[in-house]
Formats: structure tokens, sequence, C-alpha cells
């Protein structure tokens, strides 16, 4: 048996291909993966998988779907609200934010029956229902903005007006409306955001149509989901 | 990871490989690894509190996959044909863990206690430290050291009877 002392652990290659090594404990593991051949090919392995794992065609939306399913009947005691939401992040154990965390936004897309959790890269089809969820402490505003295929960039929500819409605090609450996706195939991009205080939203609209990164106004919170339209299929 | 929150879609992202790989790891099983995979980020979604954010991301999932993957051998009392069964290489031929030495140690997992049976999977099949296994149980090293020499001692018993 090797001596687990000398070389390096999954749990260590693990950490690295997270992100979670860096400066001396990342330089230490990758030196030692130059010159020691079996956990230089340990690494070589994991990282393939990795990479393998992230490019799975088609697993997001088949997943996302298992996932709403799973706890789709404590959500469905609470009405209509259909949203995921996690309101902890790790940055609260430590205290660093002691006026509370803010909001948590997510994107739910798909049939109108069957929505699921989304996020980039997905696949969503004409006539798709889409709404946004959120979880927040205090009372806020939002909206939901989108820019899609021919690069027409609008507003989900509100459907209409200028102005953002209330979001009273709460957990696990859904926007006012919901949107049905248009035939319009191709790169759907989705902007939820929640803010302190009502923003106008024609300057975020124009920076989408000019495909210009958004700027959340101070006091937002954005998501982006950039999901892919396409046909429904048969 | 958002500052907003924990982002499970994120996390499975990123870590989703390694929970699947370990599993398969221990369960031996390309389908109930997938499950596993699945029932914990089902998990994650359901009961977000379960990540305290004490310990890194990796950490946490280790735990976790290992406690299901733990739960599953012994809810679906197929010790037995895990036992028997020929399993497949996981990893590359020159793994500093020998294929050997892994399917042994799957083979008396679950004879072993919750936490002789932990402490093997980390030992044996991911190749941790002391120092690592005890911070992933969060107990002392020095208990490791206990919980490894009876593995091996079971490990031995279990040698002289095949
Ligand atoms: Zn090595």
């Amino acid at each position: 048996m090797i001596d687990n002392e000398l070389h390096v652990s999954d749990l260590r290659w693990d950490r690295l291909l997270a992100g979670e090594l860096a400066g001396d404990a990342k330089a230490a593991v990758l030196a030692h993966a130059d010159t020691c051949v079996a956990c230089g090919s340990r690494l070589a392995l994991l990282t393939r998988e990795s990479e393998a794992f992230a490019m799975r065609p088609g697993l997001a939306p088949a997943r996302s779907r298992r996932w709403w399913w799973a706890v789709a009947p404590a959500l469905l005691a609470a009405a209509a609200v259909v949203v995921l939401v996690v309101p902890r992040g790790p940055k609260d154990e430590a205290g660093e934010r002691a006026k509370g965390t803010g909001p948590s936004l997510i994107v739910m897309a798909g049939p109108a029956e069957r929505l699921a959790l989304v996020a980039s890269g997905d696949r969503v089809h004409f006539g798709d229902s889409v709404q946004a969820g959120y979880t927040a402490t205090r009372d806020g505003f939002g909206a939901v903005l989108g820019r899609d295929g021919s690069g027409r960039a609008m507003a989900h929500v509100p459907s209409r007006g200028d102005v953002m819409v209330a979001l009273p605090a709460g957990t696990s609450r859904s926007f006012p409306e919901s949107t049905v996706l248009d035939a319009t195939p191709g790169a759907e991009q989705l902007v939820v955001l929640w803010c302190e205080a009502a923003h106008p939203l024609h300057p975020l609209l124009a920076a989408l149509a000019a495909n210009r990164p958004i700027t959340p106004p101070a006091g937002c919170t954005a998501h982006h989901v950039n999901l892919v339209k396409q046909a429904t299929p048969r | 990871m958002a500052a907003a929150g924990l982002d499970v879609d994120a996390l499975y992202r990123t870590y989703g490989h390694s929970v699947l790989r370990r599993a398969r790891q221990i369960l031996a099983s390309e389908e109930d690894a997938s499950d596993v995979l699945q029932e914990i980020f089902a998990g994650l979604v359901a009961r977000p509190s379960q990540f305290d954010g004490r310990s890194s991301p990796t950490t946490f999932l280790y735990a976790v996959t290992t406690h299901a993957c733990l739960a599953r051998l012994r809810d679906r009392r197929n010790r037995l044909r895990l036992i028997d069964e020929q399993v497949r290489p996981w990893a590359s031929d020159i793994d500093p863990r020998t294929a050997d030495g892994r399917a042994q140690v799957r083979g008396v997992l679950a004879q072993l206690t919750d936490d002789e049976a932990r402490a093997a999977v980390y030992y044996h099949l991911d190749g941790m430290s002391h120092a690592e296994i005890a911070e992933v149980m969060d107990c002392s090293p020095r208990h490791i050291r206990n919980l490894l020499s009876r593995i091996a001692g079971r490990l031995g018993e279990h040698k002289e009877a095949s």
C-alpha cells in the first residue's frame, strides 16, 4: 500500500479542480504531480473526468426536472410558488454579512406544468413558460429582462410599464408574472434583477438591445441565465 | 458561488463529477452512483441549510457522499453481492492505490462500523492522509489512527478467510 502521507489525495485534487487551492498549497501539489508519475496520471484522469462531466450533453434539463420533482410536493403545498431557493451562503456563518444575506434569485422554465430550474447553457423550447423566483430578507423591487435570438430586448416582468415590480420579503417566492417564450430561435438571455429601490428599466433594456453588459444600479443583485431556445421537439 | 447564497446548480457543475466518481468508487455501480448524485443535489435544493459553510464545498460533499453511499450499502442489503462482484478498475493503471487493495476494502466495508467504514473509504479509496480524514470526519488524528489500525486488522482477517 502506497503511503498516503507522501502523495496527493483525491480530496486535494478535487479541491484543486474546484479552485479551492491557492498559493503555496496549489504550487505544492502541482510540483508533486510533475515529479510523481502516479499522482500526475491521477490528476490527468480526474481533470479529464471533470471536463467530461461538464460537457455531458442534455444533462442539465433532465437533471433539473428531476430535482424539481424531488422537491415538488413540499413546494406545491405553498400553492403556485414554483421556486427553489437557497437562502444561506458560506459567508453567513462567519458573520461577515451582519445586515443579512442578499437575495437569492433563480429561473425556472419548461412546459407550464413541468417547470424546472434552469441555468446557462440549458435548452428551452417555443411555448415554454419562464418563471423567476427569489428569497429575500427585505422588501425590494425587481424585473426580469431578456434579449432573444433576433436581438430584441424586452421586459418579461413587468409585462407593461417601465417600473420594477414590488417583491415582498419572503422565502421561495415567485415574481408576480411569468412569461411564455415565443418562436424566435437562438440565444435567449435572461436577467433577473432584485433591487432595494425601484429603478427605471429603459437604460437596462437599451444596454441589452445593444448587447452591452448590464450594469445593475447600486443596491441591485442580478442573476444572468443564457438559454438556447429552439423548436418544440415532436 | 454567488455571495447572495448557495447556487446549487453551480455546485453541481463544479463538484458533480467528484460526487459521481466517489459514489462509483464506493458502490461499484454506475446506476447506484447516478442515483446518489441526484439524491445529494436534490437534497441540497430542498434543504440548503445542510451546507453551513464551515467547511469547503469539497469537504462537505465528501462527507455527504460517503454517508449516502454507506447508507445505500446497508439499506439495500447488497453487501454479499458487492463482495462477490468483480469490480472493474476505476482509475488509471498506475494509480497510487492498488486495484487489489481497493476491491478488498470494498469487500469489507459492509462489515465495518460506520466510523470504520468512513475512514476506510477515505484512506483506501480516496488516498487521504490522517490529517485530511480527521478534518472531514471532524475528529482527532489519533482517533483516525486507531480506526485505521482496527481496519487493518479486519482486512487481515478478510484476506486469511478468502
Ligand atoms: Zn505522488
